[in-house]
């Protein structure tokens, strides 16, 4: 990998996560109200994890061509994720971890899989 | 079956749940599920609910082409006080690439104009009782064979003797649907439907849990809103130590420590067996710089012991650390 590359993958990576800093994540320390109306309750950090689970997967290059190609650009993505809850959040990142590793399915039809999953999981 | 054709059909049946294009197709027959609505009698109705039922007022937005979503969000939205139209969510829901918009997305829409959105239990019987007590709900439907026909609109009208239901829907102001229909339709989608409500009103079925569960996420993007709603959650029920977590929560999260704490010791009286309140105070407490008040919440939480325990050692240790600090700062000359 060229240095221009690896910088530019390190940008990207940072520019997904500062502007997810934004989003309403509550310290760990600190039990945040999401985490008390869990029926089932996971704790802060799981939330953290889902969070940074999404977050790198947004942050991928290739993710963001594809949601561009979707016609979403990366602010519209994450204003999006930002009003999304915990739940909702946690309910991607499940997703994300149980898609087939890449190479077995198309990319686009990863990110189309993602996108997708957001109807099925509520509305099982 | 091999890996390959297993994850092709995973990717069908995913594929096949795609939002598309508002189709304006009569409902399908596609639900395997129980129907609610058996032999002219409702399953599982909630006590009192009326026979028919009507909501007024309830705007049209009329769409012929992909735009169900911005237009059914619109018209609960507007319907509930917030002034937007359809074409000003269309960024904020519509996904191009799908030619529809998510479910996820519509929820996210109505959180950032300042209206908390309940997404229903899955029960016709609890989304009439939502148009009796005057709420128009958002509806997903399925309305066609196709892969992509999934459809929103708004209930506005239900009547039973009649066997009927008038939906906002597509172009039609007032589509009506036999209950039967209507049913298939919403239980190929999981019955998924919700309602958009301003802070001090409480919808019929809504138990505290769910309500506050839809609150908490606006925290983040409509602070003021979920204020508010805490606020007539604690009038609603005075014992609502939740309610009170989140008054702290946000106090904190605007940097006001003293208020978070206030209400966070609120919160603690209210759930005096509980240790996340007396965490949060002590966070608080250590935040607004006063570390031996933060040790002796944080030795509440412990020696309660949960439901936390590894949150509250983990606060401790930030305690005796901001106190080592103090301690060395004002050890030397």
């Amino acid at each position: 990998m060229f240095p221009s590359q690896i910088s530019r993958q390190i940008l990207v990576a940072t520019l997904g996560v500062s502007l997810m800093a934004a989003a309403p994540a509550a310290r760990a320390e600190l039990i945040g109200t999401q985490q008390l109306t869990e029926s089932t309750a996971p704790d802060s950090a799981t939330f953290a994890k889902d969070r940074a689970t999404l977050d790198s997967f947004m942050a991928r290059a290739d993710v963001q061509a594809k949601l561009e190609q979707m016609g979403l650009s990366q602010e519209v993505t994450q204003q999006r994720l930002a009003a999304l809850s915990d739940a909702e959040v946690a309910q991607l990142a499940n997703r994300i971890n149980s898609m087939p590793a890449a190479g077995a399915l198309g990319f686009q039809e990863m990110v189309i899989i993602l996108l997708v999953a957001i109807l099925v999981v509520l509305a099982l | 079956m091999e890996p390959g054709l297993r994850i092709a059909r995973r990717l069908s049946l995913t594929l096949s749940l795609i939002l598309g294009g508002c189709a304006a197709l009569p409902p399908g027959m596609l639900s395997t599920a129980p129907l609610q609505f058996q032999h002219g009698k409702l399953v599982d109705a909630p006590e009192g609910l009326p026979a028919a039922a009507h909501v007024v007022g309830v705007p049209f937005f009329p769409d012929d082409s992909h735009y169900c979503g911005p237009a059914s969000l619109a018209s609960a939205l507007v319907f509930s006080g917030v002034q937007i139209a359809p074409q000003q969510l269309i960024a904020q829901v519509f996904t191009p690439g799908l030619e529809g918009s998510l479910q996820f997305d519509l929820l996210g829409a109505a959180r950032r104009a300042g209206r908390i959105p309940i997404v229903l239990p899955f029960r016709l019987g609890v989304l009439f009782a939502q148009v009796a007590a005057g709420y128009p709900a958002v509806v997903l439907q399925k309305v066609g064979f196709g892969a992509r026909d999934w459809h929103y609109a708004v209930l506005v009208e239900y009547d039973l003797p009649a066997d009927r239901v008038t939906l906002r829907s597509s172009t039609a102001r007032d589509l009506q649907l036999s209950i039967e229909q209507f049913d298939r339709s919403w239980a190929a989608g999981g019955r998924w439907a919700f309602i958009t409500i301003q802070p001090g009103q409480f919808p019929p079925d809504i138990a505290e849990p769910r309500y506050l569960h839809a609150v908490a996420p606006l925290e983040g993007v409509a602070p003021e809103t979920a204020h508010a709603a805490y606020e007539a959650a604690l009038r609603h029920w005075p014992a609502s130590w939740i309610a009170m977590m989140g008054l702290g929560n946000l106090a904190y999260a605007r940097k006001d420590y003293p208020r978070a704490a206030i209400h966070f010791a609120q919160a603690a009286r209210l759930q005096p067996q509980d240790g996340d309140p007396m965490n949060n105070l002590a966070q608080a407490l250590l935040a607004a710089g006063d570390w031996k008040a933060a040790q002796g919440a944080i030795d509440v939480a412990l020696r309660l012991g949960k439901p936390h325990p590894e949150v509250y050692r983990s606060t401790a240790a930030q305690i005796a650390k901001a106190r080592a600090a103090a301690l060395s700062e004002s050890a030397a000359p």
